[in-house]
């Protein structure tokens, strides 16, 4: 008689399977928004442990997509409506880009943070990182639409809506630090690494796609987002 | 040949190459903003740069160690040096793209000189800071890895003092001979400048770059 061994699971399911058993993709997209921004390690957890991670990628893509998109609408109508359209449809691009663009990094990044999780379930980390983001930016999309409707000054809604991305960011902090908690990762240092290589990239992301806002006031040709930055927030 | 000493030497090789792909990587990236043919030159010199460097100080650093008390044999000093340049490159190939986007994207291929010094600069910040990154996580590894395997009497803060000394310089000069690695906007694209074997990274320190910086820059 033969004896069966047992399943041994491959190396990056290991944490993900000492957690809890697996979970249907249909249960933790049901969970929605807000357990996405309630309690993203929890989140996390349920991402590490589901059986197919299509269905959370696309959902999780979605909401960055759409949070993107109404906080680049209401960028784009400190101009007109038709600017609105096109923000709205370059925002989400520019940060779905950067992501694809940073997947590496990310990859070798968490790796370096004590990270298990096979590239999809990464995926699906990161992807948790930028629909926080997405969230946060849809909430602060009518604040930032309140004032492109009633501001003159170039310069001074182009700070602000830096300063409100900038809160946008901010918020990634909650994902990271609950990957930490709930021993996804080994140490927030990597993944704050990353962050700022995503953040770089998105800016040059959105001076590659511009204009955004200034129209012919924005510089010509090819420039680093510094210079576009510093050109439109000084000079508008 | 020993198993053991067989495994490390594959071990090691396999290394090797990982660093030299990884660094030809990069590499490209590094000089592509110039044209192809010195993206081709970056790929070849890059990997010189930092397995010749490997192969300069390698008999130092082992001797370093035995001097400090780590009683680590020349193959695993070499193991222990290409794991952490392993890391370095494995952070530098992931990097790649991105810095690949910020040149495409960024540099522009014409302008005022002014224009293309400035261009030429925010690159040169963006490589340091990649580079320095890389090194510092591969260092972080490299002491890791020497902690686990040195005995406790060894003096291992001053044997990586002294293995890092030896790796910035040698290192830099490799570097300033191999010139350019980025390209400057005003000069012909070339494999090696004519004056490669003129003076070294030192006398250009002390005789042009920080008399430059006391007249004309930020110092009184």
């Amino acid at each position: 008689m033969t004896t069966v061994p047992p399943h041994v699971p491959s190396r990056p399911d290991v944490a993900a399977s000492e957690v809890a058993p697996s979970r249907p993709a249909e249960e933790v997209t049901r969970c929605g928004i807000g357990e996405v921004l309630r309690e993203p390690g929890g989140f996390l957890d349920y991402a590490c442990r589901m059986d197919r991670v299509a269905p959370v990628l696309l959902f999780l893509a979605g909401v960055t997509a759409g949070g993107c998109a109404l906080f680049g609408a209401a960028l784009g109508s400190f101009v007109d409506g038709t600017v609105a359209a096109w923000d709205a449809l370059k925002l989400p691009g520019i940060v779905l880009f950067a992501f694809a663009l940073c997947f590496p990094t990310l990859y070798v990044f968490a790796c370096m943070s004590g990270c298990r999780l096979a590239p999809l379930r990464l995926a699906a980390f990161g992807l948790t990182c930028t629909a926080t983001l997405g969230c946060v930016m849809a909430a602060l999309a009518p604040v930032l639409w309140l004032f492109a409707v009633s501001t003159e000054s170039l310069v001074f809604f182009v700070w602000f809506s830096c300063a409100l991305a900038g809160v946008a960011v901010f918020s990634l902090q909650r994902p990271l630090l609950g990957a930490c908690e709930r021993k996804i990762l080994g140490t927030p240092v990597g993944m704050g690494a990353w962050l700022v290589v995503f953040v770089v990239v998105a800016l040059q992301a959105a001076t590659f796609v511009r204009p955004l806002l200034g129209g012919d006031r924005e510089p010509q040709g090819r420039c680093f987002f510094l210079q576009h930055l510093w050109s439109v927030a000084t000079r508008g | 040949m020993k198993r053991e000493n067989w495994e490390l030497f594959v071990r090691i090789a396999r290394l090797t190459f990982a660093v030299a792909l990884a660094t030809a990587v990069y590499g490209a990236v590094l000089a592509a903003w110039r044209s192809p043919l010195m993206a081709a030159y970056g790929a070849a010199k890059l990997p010189l740069v930092f397995l010749g460097t490997t192969c300069v100080v390698s008999v130092f650093c082992w001797m370093a160690g035995l001097l400090a008390g780590a009683g680590l044999r020349y193959g695993e000093v070499l193991d222990a040096v290409f794991t952490a340049m392993g890391v370095a490159g494995a952070i530098l190939v992931a990097v790649a793209p991105v810095v690949l986007f910020l040149v495409f994207s960024g540099a522009p291929d014409a302008g005022t000189p002014d224009e293309m010094r400035f261009a030429h600069a925010c690159l040169l910040g963006v490589h340091i800071c990649v580079l320095g990154a890389a090194g510092v996580a591969g260092v972080a590894s490299l002491v890791r890895a020497l902690r686990l395997r040195v005995p406790a009497s060894c003096r291992l803060g001053l044997m990586l003092a002294l293995w890092l000394a030896a790796f910035a310089v040698v290192g830099c000069q490799g570097g300033w001979m191999l010139r350019p690695l980025v390209g400057s906007p005003n000069i012909a694209v070339e494999f090696l400048r004519a004056d490669a074997l003129k003076g070294n990274f030192l006398e250009s320190l002390f005789k042009q770059i920080i008399p430059h910086l006391v007249h004309k820059g930020a110092l009184p």
